[in-house]
């Protein structure tokens, strides 16, 4: 198994570096400079985003950006979100084999891989119909605002996903907890998995918007936070389901997620606000 | 900036004459560089063609690495019997793992704005690749711990730094929905692989 994803690594790797271009804007521009510099080495040259501190004092100053991000009130709120959602995906994924193996359903490991199909739909679906439009909305009120974009114009579609998770959430823990049809069970995760993806989308927009020439750092501030509970709380989660039952145990995430779904609905309103109040120098 | 490598032939004779020279060294200041309209350097005024081959392989740095942590769900037990070791020890691979994918970004994404995107990028995914070796042949469950995690770190590239690379070539009233679907590898990735 190890070998074959080695294999196709090394093609797209080799694909990398034959066709994947430059695109960071200073870097391409740095370029430029140098070679008008050769043309003309009396000239001088600047530009937008020049930095021409030493590499390691560079080095230093970008290291701490995904932190100073990160601590930002609404990153760490929507990184929070985030963290939330994929630490109940990963729970809720890693638990359908033994919720589903089990009386009375009691579906073979083949079965049960075809069960990720639901969520997979929702997904897919989500991506195509809702997510181009986050871009529709964020034009429409640009233009309502006079042609002045604002990285809140991402949020309002990710008040479809807040009111979708818990609800999918209470759907899934309390029909899997009296074990009504495998059909009724998983189409639960065919509504979560299209909030997720619209939060997911709404929120990585709305990063890449607030820090455009640094959207990397935020969106790499934003990760570790969701990586490392996701990364843990599947690890908590089974106990968890075994105390509480599915019912309770799986509902312990849907309260979260109502607790944290305002979240969207008041960085829409009091988002500029609160980033004029913790502003930033990135550079 | 990274250091670009001079040619001998590229290094033109100093033709400009005398009068020329002083005007430039009368300007005090220094001329702005910018992309100009129709500039074939700008990313956002490639042709859609050239920005999906980007985006494709980028793209596919994001699905394969998560795929790599849960593609091996499924067969913990049979690898924890090769290896003679516990499922949990098998299972910590894969906790190592996740939580390196989550940390790479913090050290890769800053790199790639200040050495450039693409360096990063083929670098990075070298080493993932080239890990999948040590990781095919490791004869214990420490070494597989030990050589995930770090496979994990460098794999995390395409999540790390493809949403700051869609922000370099698309603008923001159009990137929503090609972004949507780049981002379904990093969210797709870890079902799939199940």
């Amino acid at each position: 198994m190890y070998w074959i994803l080695a294999i196709v690594c090394a093609f797209n790797t080799t694909i990398g570096y034959l066709f994947l271009r430059e695109t960071y804007a200073p870097v391409i521009l740095g370029w430029k400079r140098e070679r008008l510099q050769q043309d003309n080495p009396e000239a001088k040259y600047k530009f937008e985003g020049q930095d021409d501190r030493p590499v390691s004092a560079k080095l230093r100053q970008s290291m701490k950006r995904p932190i100073v991000i990160f601590i930002q009130p609404i990153v760490l709120t929507m990184s929070a979100y985030q963290a939330l959602i994929f630490g109940t995906t990963y729970s809720i994924f890693t638990n359908l084999q033994s919720i589903f193996a089990e009386i009375p359903y009691c579906f073979d490991s083949e079965q049960v891989g075809l069960l990720y199909l639901c969520p997979g739909i929702g997904f897919l679906l989500s991506v195509w119909f809702i997510v181009p439009r986050i871009d529709t909305v964020y034009n429409r009120l640009t233009e309502k605002n006079n042609g002045k974009a604002m990285p809140e114009y991402r949020l309002p579609l990710a008040n479809i996903g807040s009111v979708l998770l818990p609800m999918s959430l209470f759907w899934f823990a309390w029909t899997v907890e009296y074990r009504l049809h495998w059909a009724i069970c998983m189409a639960a995760t065919f509504f979560y998995g299209l909030g997720q993806v619209v939060i997911f989308n709404t929120v990585q927009n709305y990063y890449i918007d607030s820090f455009s020439k640094y959207a990397a750092s935020a969106i790499a501030g934003g990760s570790v936070f969701r990586s490392l509970v996701g990364g843990v709380v599947p690890l908590v989660a089974p106990p968890m389901f075994e105390k509480l039952g599915y019912g309770w145990g799986i509902s312990t995430f849907g309260f979260l997620a109502v607790a944290i779904g305002p979240a969207p609905l008041v960085f829409y309103y009091y988002g500029p606000r609160i980033r004029e109040r913790f502003p930033l120098s990135l550079d | 900036m990274p250091p670009h490598q001079v040619s001998d032939e590229e290094r033109r004779p100093l033709l400009t004459s005398e009068g020329e020279r002083n005007s430039y060294l009368d300007e005090e200041e220094p001329e702005e560089i910018t992309f100009t309209d129709g500039d074939e350097d700008d990313p956002k005024q490639w042709s859609g063609k050239k920005k999906l081959m980007n985006v494709f392989i980028i793209a596919f740095m994001a699905i394969i690495s998560p795929l790599a942590s849960s593609m091996f769900t499924p067969g913990i037990s049979q690898i924890a019997e090769d290896l003679h070791a516990s499922e949990e020890a098998i299972i910590a691979t894969t906790t190592g793992f996740v939580i390196a994918l989550g940390i790479g970004p913090l050290v890769l994404a800053p790199f790639s704005e200040t050495f450039g995107r693409r360096k990063i990028y083929i670098i990075s995914f070298t080493v993932f690749t080239l890990l999948q070796i040590p990781t095919a042949l490791a004869p214990n469950a420490a070494t597989l711990i030990a050589v995930r995690t770090i496979s994990g770190f460098f794999g995390s590239v395409g999540i790390a730094n493809g949403g700051g690379t869609l922000n370099d070539m698309y603008e923001p009233h159009e990137r929503a929905g090609i972004f949507g679907w780049y981002l379904l590898g990093p969210l797709l990735g870890p079902t799939i692989g199940e």
